[in-house]
């Protein structure tokens, strides 16, 4: 029951970050949404590892290696936005549109 | 002597990666330099390094046999695969020195770039799914860290200006790193995606590598119906086939040249190899589920052919007809895959199949790109219909230009026609009953993802031509130069493509050469 | 440890299952940057809490570091955008440089179409989820093998895994650091010379 609880939850929180990541246009929103969906992968697999498996140090050191490679990775894409954020660019990173733009312009060329 | 035994255990799976890091290790001591005689000299010592790690790629395997332990595993498929690796890290090196070889971080850029080059065969040989996803995001890191970099050149046209200029060169190059953040937050959420499906995958049974997860797909066929889906969609997003390509069409067209053909080149070649062990594992269980596959992936291949053949047929931007190429020769990845569930090629006609493919982009498409990429820098647009008076200009490029289509297209006799001949093949096969052991409405949808992927590539070629004949000449546009260097790399091509296409031909027919058989080249 | 033991922290564990979907639909929801980063912060401490109650206490101490480190400069860009609004500039007057920017943005002709595609896009596919889910795994719950026996992963088990297994990756990370080091110097040189 408990594991089915922690699965539905976590699957929930996924939707919610894919929605949001496909939906908003502001960077911060899609930012914020992809931890959703990182954070719902890390309970996924610490639930398991957990409550079915009793615990195994593979599902760990997995879990601990690439959130910090995914950390970095997404430090140094909020670095770059920090270092090009000044006077007279500013809000020039609120897209549009979502993370995907599905326009004709893009796709058949003007 | 037990060292040279440890050492020539070592070389196989590690060798060229230990060449190449090593190499960065030498490189860190000076990265701040700006002298120009370093530069060169870093560019030809990391060019003996990817060839030496090339040799040694090869003669560690034909030294030590197959390596596996619980981490990598290197046989033949991974040391070919490699050796395309270095092939297009060679092409892309000459292309970096020569764009930005004046740039003030060109030492960076190549440290940068061997890491890459690195953390992509690390990919290649990785078994355990922890070496697999830390070595992806390794190379995505320094792909960034090398697009964000090459951007860089465009912000010093900031200082001294005056305002209302430097607003508007402040737009573009805002908007130009606004495509790379876009097109990298896209890579992240696809890399979440495969991150997600893993730890679903978990939940299953306790897999821990591509082995356990082939043997184990059998008894755990119905829960892993999800997981293989959601895997299924983060490749999609990954590859950004028909309606998630624009970042990728963005980043490849609003950014700098040298960028556009690290993404052309390098970015995919992750996906195919991911694809590949993919494809092995749902060969398992292809009886079960037989229907649903044929049916998604024939609707895969259909959808982004034509999404990307249209794109190809109607853009007028170079740069955008090059990326949709791109795109729809690594939706062919999709139709091999389609063909190897069906059982119309084997596991050896399979992998030749997507070797055939990143051989075409190799030979075939690159010179085209690059030709492409001249009459940018020569006309200052990206316009098609410019092609005309710059081929007009020089006899040399518009023959690249028509052997570089045509080998495109597929005739016979050129490099492309290997593609080609194995799809075309497909189409008598199957209505002689070559496609018996599927119904009819599958081995119909086979067919027809076949002929559409077919008939949208070769259309798009002729379109090329046609427009680079028919477009108006600018008779003002006489300053049009073509370095020598880059009139060599087409004629490099060129004759490469000749000798491909013939040596494929003599193969084909069976013909003995100086007592050589030419048909084991036969698959390339 | 016994399972019976945890019958508390099982209750606990749907409370702060809540509050982490709670939080994170309020964080993508309010506008206001600090109330924003509140929510976030909210949203990473109550994600510790449950790793913490699937006994991984020091894991959980090990990934804070660089979510805090990530967190913080995520807020200052946020600080930033804030501060460098457009709605701020325009008023200083010298410069117009917010209509530069916005005469640049792409015509509004198709704005209700594209509104519409924006919409729709997202709910199709995460429609295109839920149905994938219910058409390949109706069992997918039903397969859980719960155990019964429960054991706490110390740090030195997971550094033993590490340095025994995966070297070869400790020592790619150095690397790779070496490499942010060089690209970031070299961002910040930059903005430094303009």
């Amino acid at each position: 029951m408990n594991i089915t609880f922690i699965f539905l939850a976590s699957s929930l929180l996924f939707l919610i970050g894919v929605f949001g990541s496909l939906f908003f246009g502001s960077v911060t929103k899609i930012i914020i949404s992809l931890q959703c969906i990182l954070t719902a992968a890390v309970i996924n697999f610490l639930g398991f590892a957990q409550i079915l498996y009793g615990t195994s140090v593979w599902a760990v050191t997995f879990v601990l290696i690439s959130v910090i490679l995914i950390f970095l990775f997404q430090f140094m894409i909020v670095f770059y936005l920090n270092s090009n954020t000044y006077q007279y660019q500013s809000d020039g990173f609120d897209f549009s549109s979502g993370l995907y733009y599905f326009g004709i312009k893009d796709w058949l060329g003007e | 002597m037990d060292l040279i035994k440890s050492i020539n255990t070592f070389m196989n799976p590690f060798g060229s990666i230990t060449i190449l890091l090593g190499t960065i290790l030498v490189f860190l001591f000076f990265a701040n330099s700006q002298t120009k005689r370093i530069k060169i000299f870093s560019f030809i010592f990391s060019m003996l390094a990817f060839v030496s790690s090339f040799v040694i790629n090869i003669i560690g395997f034909l030294n030590n046999g197959v390596y596996s332990d619980n981490l990598f595993t290197s046989g033949l498929v991974q040391i070919i695969e490699i050796s395309y690796i270095l092939i297009i890290s060679i092409i892309l090196l000459i292309i970096i020195f020569v764009f930005n070889g004046e740039s003030e971080f060109y030492l960076k850029l190549n440290i940068i770039f061997l890491f890459s080059s690195a953390s992509l065969i690390f990919f290649t040989i990785s078994r355990n799914f922890i070496v697999f996803f830390a070595s992806l995001v390794f190379f995505l890191i320094s792909l960034f860290a090398l697009a964000t970099l090459m951007n860089e050149s465009g912000l010093f046209a900031l200082k001294s200006q005056n305002d209302s200029r430097k607003s508007a060169i402040a737009n573009i190059y805002n908007i130009s790193a606004n495509n790379i953040v876009r097109f990298f937050l896209a890579v992240v959420f696809s890399l979440l995606f495969i991150f997600f499906a893993i730890s679903l995958l978990y939940g299953v049974f306790d897999f821990k590598n591509f082995i356990q997860l082939a043997e184990g797909i059998g008894t755990y066929k119905d829960n892993l119906g999800f997981v293989f889906s959601i895997l299924a969609l983060a490749l999609y997003l990954y590859y950004g086939f028909f309606p998630f390509q624009s970042p990728y069409i963005r980043v490849t067209t609003g950014s700098s040249g040298v960028f556009s053909y690290l993404m052309w080149l390098f970015y995919f070649l992750p996906g195919l190899i991911f694809t590949s062990r993919f494809a092995l594992i749902i060969y398992n269980v292809k009886e079960d589920y037989k229907t649903i596959l044929v049916f998604s992936l024939a609707l895969i291949t259909i959808v982004s052919a034509i999404g990307s053949g249209l794109a190809v047929l109607k853009s007028k931007n170079l740069r955008k007809i090059l990326s949709n190429l791109i795109l729809l020769i690594f939706t062919g990845n999709i139709l091999n895959l389609l063909l190897y569930i069906v059982d119309y090629v084997n596991e050896d006609g399979y992998r030749m199949l997507n070797y055939s493919g990143l051989s075409l982009m190799i030979i075939s498409w690159l010179p085209l790109a690059v030709i492409f990429t001249l009459i940018e820098n020569n006309t200052g647009s990206n316009d098609i219909n410019g092609l005309r008076s710059i081929l007009i200009k020089n006899k040399a490029v518009s023959a690249g230009f028509i052997i570089s289509c045509i080998s495109l297209i597929g005739i016979p006799a050129f490099a492309g026609f290997t593609h080609k001949n194995y799809y075309m093949s497909i189409i008598p096969k199957a209505f002689a009953g070559g496609l018996s052991n599927l119904t009819p409405l599958l081995s119909w949808a086979v067919i027809v993802s076949v002929a559409i992927y077919l008939g949208f590539f070769i259309a798009g070629i002729i379109r090329i031509i046609i427009s680079g004949f028919t477009g108006k000449v600018d008779i003002y546009n006489d300053k049009a130069i073509f370095s020598k260097p880059a009139l060599a790399f087409i004629y490099c091509f060129i004759f490469l493509i000749f000798v491909f296409g013939i040596l494929y031909l003599i193969g084909l027919f069976g013909i003995n050469l100086f007592g050589l058989n030419f048909s084991s080249l036969n698959l390339f | 440890m016994d399972i019976g033991n945890l019958m508390v922290i099982k209750n606990l564990q749907y409370v702060i299952l809540g509050a982490i979907i709670l939080f994170s639909i309020l964080s993508l929801i309010v506008i206001k940057p600090l109330k924003k980063f509140i929510f976030i912060f909210l949203f990473y401490l109550f994600s510790g809490f449950l790793y913490i109650t699937l006994e991984f206490m020091e894991l959980t101490f090990i990934l804070s570091v660089p979510i805090l480190l990530f967190m913080s400069i995520f807020y200052l860009f946020e600080l930033k955008k804030d501060i460098f609004s457009i709605k701020n500039i325009s008023e200083d007057g010298d410069i117009d440089y917010a209509s530069a920017y916005f005469t640049d943005k792409e015509s509004g002709k198709s704005d209700t179409k594209k509104t519409v595609l924006n919409l729709v896009a997202p709910v199709l596919f995460s429609a295109l989820i839920i149905v994938l889910y219910f058409i390949f795994n109706g069992g997918y719950i039903k397969s859980f093998k719960i155990t019964d026996k429960i054991t706490i992963v110390a740090f030195s088990d997971i550094a033993k895994e590490v340095f025994s297994n995966y070297m070869i990756l400790v020592i790619m990370l150095i690397i790779s650091l070496f490499v942010l080091v060089i690209w970031s110097t070299t961002i910040i040189n930059n903005r430094r010379k303009r």
